[in-house]
C-alpha cells in the first residue's frame, strides 16, 4: 500500500465517522461503517486512482456498506436515534448561547428532511464535495444532485424562519 | 432574465463557470428578491458548515489507525495494473462479519439472472403481490405454496416509481427479485435464483450477479416512514 494512501486514511477517519453518523445516525454502526469502509479501502487500495481525490473514494464504500447493511437488516434491535441524545450534539465551548442554539437547530431542521436530502447536504454542505463529485458519490446524476440540494435548502431555511419569499 | 434555483445556488456554491457566473451575478444585483433568495442558500450553506464544524478523532480511531499503519508497512505487493477487473472487497477480520465468511465459503449457482427484455408481467404469483402490497421492509411472510418471502427494502427509481426488492425461500433454492409498481401492477425488473445451503444464509449484494445494475437506477432505501406511506396509495 502506498504510504500516502494510508495517511490520508488516517486523516480522513473523523470525516468517515462523521458521515457514518449522518448515514446511520446510531454510533455503533457509524463505527461498524467506518471499520468496513477502512477494511474495503485497505483491500481495494489497488484500484484508487490517485489522480482522483479520496474522499468521494471512500465515501462512496461507505455508503455502498450502508445500503447492503440496511438491505440486509431483517431483525432490527433497539435503535436509539442520536439526534434524541442531546451530549451527541457537537457543541462549541466558545461560541455565544444564541449562536449555538442556532447551530443546533440547523442540525435539528437538518434531521426532519428526506434522507436523500441529508446525503446531499452532507455531501456537498459539511464535507465540500463538488455537485460532480457528489453525483459519483451517489451514483445519480449532476443534475439529480441539485434539484434535490436545492429543495434540500429551501427546505432547511423555511424551517429556520428564513424564507422571505 | 429567468433564473432557476438550481442556477442561484451554483453561483453560491461556486459551480458556475466564470462567464456565467457573471452573467447570474449581474441579474442577482439588479433585483432584490433574486438576493434574498441567494441568501437562503450561501446562509445554509455557511450554518451547515459552521455546525458540524471540523470533523475530530476519537479514541474510535486508534484500532483503525494501527489497522491502517499495519498495511502500510507489511511486505510490498507488486504493483499489477489490472484496469478492468473489479475485485471483491474482502474484510480483514471475517469473524465481525459471519455472513460473508459463508458466503465465500458457498459457491453459488446462479441459474437464472436478468429478466430485462422478457415479459415483464411474468413472474409474480398472488401471494407475492399481496406481500408487495403491504408487507414493510424487513419482515416475513409464510407464503401459502411453501416457503417464505421478505421484503428486503424499497426505493424510488429515477422516475419516482415505487420498487422493492425482496426474497422468496423455498429450500434451497433463494430467489432475490426486483419488482416495481406501475399502473398496471407490480412489474419483475430483475429476479435471480441461487441455490446455497440449508441453513439459508443471507449473501452480500455483490455476490448476485445483475443486481447491483438492477439497482444502480435507485435512491437510497425509504425509510420506514416513507415506505408506509408509500405502500398505502
Amino acid at each position: 500500500m502506498d504510504p500516502a494512501f494510508g495517511d490520508a486514511l488516517v486523516r480522513l477517519l473523523p470525516n468517515l465517522r462523521r458521515f457514518g453518523l449522518s448515514l446511520s445516525r446510531r454510533h455503533d454502526i457509524a463505527d461498524d461503517l467506518v471499520q468496513i469502509t477502512v477494511e474495503r479501502a485497505i483491500a481495494n487500495a489497488r484500484s484508487y486512482d490517485p489522480a482522483q481525490k479520496l474522499e468521494p473514494w471512500l465515501f462512496r464504500i461507505m455508503r455502498n456498506a450502508f445500503i447492503d447493511m440496511t438491505r440486509r437488516k431483517r431483525t432490527a434491535g433497539i435503535e436509539v436515534d442520536v439526534f434524541e441524545m442531546p451530549e451527541s450534539l457537537p457543541t462549541d465551548p466558545s461560541a455565544g448561547i444564541e449562536a449555538r442554539l442556532m447551530l443546533q437547530s440547523v442540525e435539528v431542521a437538518m434531521q426532519d428532511l428526506p434522507e436523500e436530502q441529508r446525503e446531499v447536504l452532507h455531501l456537498v454542505c459539511i464535507e465540500q464535495l463538488s455537485y460532480a463529485e457528489t453525483a459519483d458519490v451517489l451514483d445519480i446524476p449532476k443534475g439529480t444532485v441539485m434539484s434535490r440540494l436545492a429543495r434540500a435548502r429551501l427546505a432547511l431555511s423555511e424551517k429556520l424562519g428564513m424564507a422571505g419569499n | 432574465m429567468q433564473i432557476s434555483d438550481e442556477t442561484l445556488m451554483a453561483l453560491a456554491d461556486g459551480e458556475l463557470a466564470a462567464d456565467e457566473a457573471q452573467a447570474v451575478q449581474q441579474a442577482v444585483d439588479a433585483d432584490p428578491a433574486l438576493q434574498a433568495r441567494l441568501r437562503r442558500f450561501s446562509e445554509t450553506r455557511r450554518l451547515l458548515q459552521e455546525a458540524a464544524g471540523s470533523a475530530k478523532a476519537t479514541p474510535a480511531d486508534d484500532p483503525l489507525i494501527a489497522m491502517i499503519r499495519k498495511a502500510q508497512t507489511s511486505a510490498a505487493e507488486p504493483t499489477r495494473i489490472e484496469p478492468a477487473r473489479i475485485e471483491t472487497p474482502a474484510p480483514a477480520n471475517l469473524n465481525r462479519r459471519p455472513w460473508q465468511a459463508i458466503a465465500a465459503a458457498v459457491a453459488l449457482a446462479v441459474v437464472a439472472v436478468g429478466w430485462f427484455g422478457m415479459d415483464r408481467k411474468t413472474g409474480i404469483a398472488p401471494a407475492e403481490i399481496a406481500a408487495l402490497d403491504s408487507l414493510p421492509s424487513g419482515e416475513v411472510q409464510v407464503l401459502e405454496g411453501g416457503g417464505d418471502l421478505t421484503v428486503i427494502a424499497s426505493y424510488r427509481d429515477a422516475d419516482g416509481t415505487l420498487c422493492r426488492e425482496y426474497e422468496t425461500r423455498g429450500t434451497p433454492q433463494v430467489t432475490v427479485s426486483l419488482a416495481c409498481r406501475t399502473q398496471d401492477g407490480w412489474e419483475n425488473r430483475f429476479a435471480a435464483t441461487m441455490t446455497g445451503d440449508a441453513e439459508g444464509f443471507v449473501p452480500a449484494s455483490g455476490d448476485i450477479p445483475g443486481l447491483d445494475d438492477a439497482l444502480a437506477g435507485m435512491g437510497a432505501p425509504l425509510s420506514p416512514e416513507d415506505e408506509a406511506a408509500a405502500l398505502k396509495r
